[in-house]
């Protein structure tokens, strides 16, 4: 588990989690959160970590305070790192959907990662770009970037670089009329595309 | 450069891979423009070229048509001015295909449908497929049935009809078939510009056409090119008409010695008579001649008060100075062209300007004053009884005017002949004499605008095959023709034209004309031809087949010991143990 569901709305769901609760997730994975009628998939764009009164008092006070001291901050600290993902799929009657849920995730619901099958059977349909793209907060044009690297190395051995290519193809598409934008986002899969051949 | 390096570019030492026959999908067009085909991703543009044909499968029908032009395009005008860097070959995948694509224009032709009872019968294209529809390159076998087989078929409505190949596809081995007897229903042409193979072309299919005999050919051989040897640019000699089919073919001549210098011998040396020529015969020359409409309503003043003799007693100083000259009352000598003009009711100058023009006719040697047999006559017996003639112009093929004489005098009178037949004929398809076509070089002369409508050829290229007699025109000036008499021509017959004007007349009144402007603009600049019109299902760009040994053969030409045989059997049918050598 990675946390628990803090607010959520129809596009968005943000947890919390504690920064020694196992390896923070990343920009860009895919998580999935329990809800009313099905789970919902979502890919984290904005990882916070937020102060709070004793972390503030303790930095004002000593620039040079014991490695101990700080560790002991950092464990026992009341306000938890919010995790925000874009909502961009859920299961209905055992099937994904690509788009927004009907309903968000509730409040304390479980958030989980995704493993590869699930990141597969959810990223290998290509409708999300549009959630991404029309996206107003999230930055929209890194999130396709890390989600499709991530959803490439999922990919069984050898076939990352074809999905990336659909990928590309598909984004020529929608990103025709934007040809810088649609220019960064390719170098950054083809910088992937031709290392993992090597 | 190297033949090592010529043969890598034509033999690649890895073979591609097969290329697959899928061409794209349509994505727009009309009926009347054209459809615009999107190319698949992995379609190289390279290995397309306009005139090729595409097949359409959609919505139960099979549509035929011929990719008419072939572009580059693009998602967004932004990759024409900043290209993205292809540099890296995952880029070049994706970019390629996505946002920088090729696309083929397709005019559709023909449709057949798969099933029904029209099923398979290739149909005049009325509508278009829909939308994606699948385009793939046609088959070998798609094209060689619609054009048909060579040799006695039907054609689509059922009729019979004999296919002739005439060459084959740009880009496969299919021979591609002229329906001959729809080739000698209407007038035909070909055109294309000097050096291009004209004649090659037009002694290639008159041979077709003599060799099934669909039709009967009087050629006016301005050249000396189509009975006897004719000259290749890269081979010394080619056969002519005769020599091919020596019983079939009858060489005249209006230049006797030039055609026994060329050794060609001709069956029978055409005379005209000065008292034969009528003013309608010169009255096309008007414009070779530089002659006003005052001379020529002159000449058919003359023609009135004279008759049949007006030319010969013009010409005739004696006969002016004996019936116009001598001396008056007081002895003076009297201006005979001055009062044959008062006689006549025709200004001097007039008359004097227009003799000058005709004094010209007394250097040709074949108009005499009496000529030693009704050339007419033998000519039409020869027609008759299905021999063709190919009329030599020897030494006056150099010179328009003789040419546009004689071939007008002489067809104006076979011409009137047929008329005369088929009327008799009333209507009984077997009385009718077989079809005569009429091969004429420089078309253009005999049927630009101001004249066309005059002359014989403009009639018989408008009254189609009324009298059973059409025109074969080769020439290099379609430009030339008149629009109305163009567009009576059924098969047109295109070598390469650079002139705009040139390309525009062939596509006259044409459907989807200006679409085939661009693959006849891109013909090389020998042996291919674009066919379209009445004689072929759907407009064509052929490699015209070789006019060699091989072709010779395949009309049945003997040489060698296959003559010796052929001569021994009839000398044997006839009965005959003579020993005496043929050869």
């Amino acid at each position: 588990m990675l946390g628990r569901i803090l607010r959520s709305a129809s596009t968005t769901f943000t947890f919390g989690r504690t920064l020694n609760a196992g390896d923070l997730p990343a920009f860009g994975d895919l998580v999935t959160a329990d809800a009313a009628g099905g789970p919902v998939y979502g890919l984290i764009y904005e990882i916070i970590v937020e102060d709070d009164p004793f972390v503030r008092q303790v930095v004002a006070a000593s620039a040079d305070m014991p490695q101990e001291k700080i560790e002991d901050m950092r464990q026992r600290r009341q306000v938890p790192v919010e995790i925000t993902a874009l909502a961009v799929a859920f299961r209905r009657h055992d099937r994904i959907w690509q788009g927004v849920p009907p309903r968000p995730p509730g409040a304390l619901q479980r958030v989980t990662a995704c493993d590869c099958a699930t990141t597969r059977a959810v990223l290998d349909d290509f409708a999300f770009f549009r959630l991404i793209l029309n996206h107003g907060q999230a930055p929209t044009d890194e999130l396709l970037t890390a989600s499709l690297l991530n959803a490439a190395g999922c990919q069984p051995p050898g076939q990352d670089r074809a999905y990336l290519l659909d990928a590309g193809r598909e984004l020529v598409r929608l990103l025709a009329q934007e040809p810088a934008r649609l220019d960064a986002i390719l170098r950054r899969l083809a910088a992937y595309a031709e290392t993992s051949h090597e | 450069m190297s033949n090592d390096f010529l043969r890598e570019i034509a033999e690649p030492a890895t073979p591609e891979p097969d290329v697959s026959r899928r061409l794209g999908q349509v994505v727009a067009g009309s009926l009347s423009h054209g459809l615009e085909v999107l190319l698949e991703r992995d379609q190289r543009l390279e290995d397309l070229a306009v005139g090729r044909y595409a097949t359409i499968h959609a919505g139960g029908r099979i549509f035929f048509g011929m990719i008419t032009d072939i572009a580059l395009d693009n998602a967004n005008i932004a990759f024409e001015k900043s290209p993205p860097d292809l540099s890296l070959d995952f880029m070049r995948q994706v970019h390629l295909g996505a946002s920088i694509f090729g696309r083929v224009h397709v005019s559709p032709m023909l449709v057949m449908d798969a099933d029904g009872p029209d099923a398979h019968i290739p149909q005049p294209v009325k509508t278009i497929p829909g939308h994606y529809a699948p385009v793939t390159i046609a088959t070998p076998e798609e094209v060689g049935y619609v054009f048909g087989e060579e040799g006695a078929g039907q054609d689509a409505e059922g009729r019979d009809a004999i296919y002739f190949r005439v060459g084959r596809p740009l880009d496969m081995d299919v021979p591609i078939t002229l329906n001959l007897n729809r080739f000698v229903e209407r007038s035909s042409a070909v055109f294309g510009k000097s050096g291009t193979g004209k004649t090659f072309l037009s002694r290639l299919l008159l041979a077709g056409v003599i060799k099934n005999d669909v039709a009967v050919n009087l050629v006016f051989d301005m050249h000396n090119e189509y009975g006897w040897e004719g000259t290749a640019e890269h081979a010394s000699k080619v056969k002519g008409l005769k020599q091919i089919f020596p019983g079939q073919v009858a060489i005249f001549t209006l230049d006797d010695e030039s055609s026994r210098r060329r050794g060609s011998n001709p069956d029978f040396t055409v005379q005209i008579g000065y008292d034969t020529i009528e003013p309608e015969d010169i009255e096309m020359l008007a414009g070779v001649m530089d002659m006003s409409d005052a001379q020529i309503g002159a000449m058919y003043a003359m023609h009135r008060r004279l008759g049949k003799t007006w030319l010969l007693n013009f010409l005739d100083d004696d006969w002016m100075e004996l019936n116009y000259g001598g001396e008056d009352d007081d002895g003076k000598k009297i201006n005979a062209m001055k009062a044959f003009a008062a006689e006549m009711g025709q200004p001097q100058s007039t008359l004097g300007a227009l003799r000058r023009r005709l004094e010209r006719f007394t250097r040709f040697g074949f108009i005499v004053k009496k000529p030693a047999d009704d050339s007419i006559k033998r000519i039409l017996d020869y027609l008759l009884a299905g021999k063709n003639v190919v009329l030599e112009f020897g030494k006056y093929g150099d010179d328009l005017a003789a040419y546009l004489l004689v071939a007008n005098f002489l067809t104006r009178r076979i011409r009137l002949h047929y008329r005369e037949l088929v009327e008799e004929a009333f209507g009984d398809e077997a009385a009718k004499p077989r079809p005569l076509v009429i091969t004429i070089e420089e078309a253009h002369k005999f049927l630009e605008p101001g004249i066309a409508s005059k002359t014989i050829f403009g009639v018989i290229a408008r009254e189609l095959r009324k009298y059973n007699v059409t025109l074969f025109i080769v020439d290099q000036r379609p430009s030339g023709i008149d629009s109305e008499v163009m567009s009576q021509i059924g098969t047109r017959v295109t070598l390469a034209l650079d002139n705009e004007e040139d390309i525009r007349a062939v596509f006259m009144g044409v459907s989807g004309g200006q679409e085939l402007r661009q693959v006849l603009a891109r013909l090389d600049s020998k042996e291919q031809a674009l066919i379209l019109g009445h004689a072929t299902p759907m407009p064509v760009v052929v490699q015209v087949r070789r006019y060699d040994l091989g072709f010779y053969r395949q009309m049945g030409y003997l040489q060698g010991e296959a003559l010796q045989q052929e001569a021994e059997k009839s000398r044997q049918q006839l009965g005959g143990g003579r020993k005496k050598r043929l050869l």
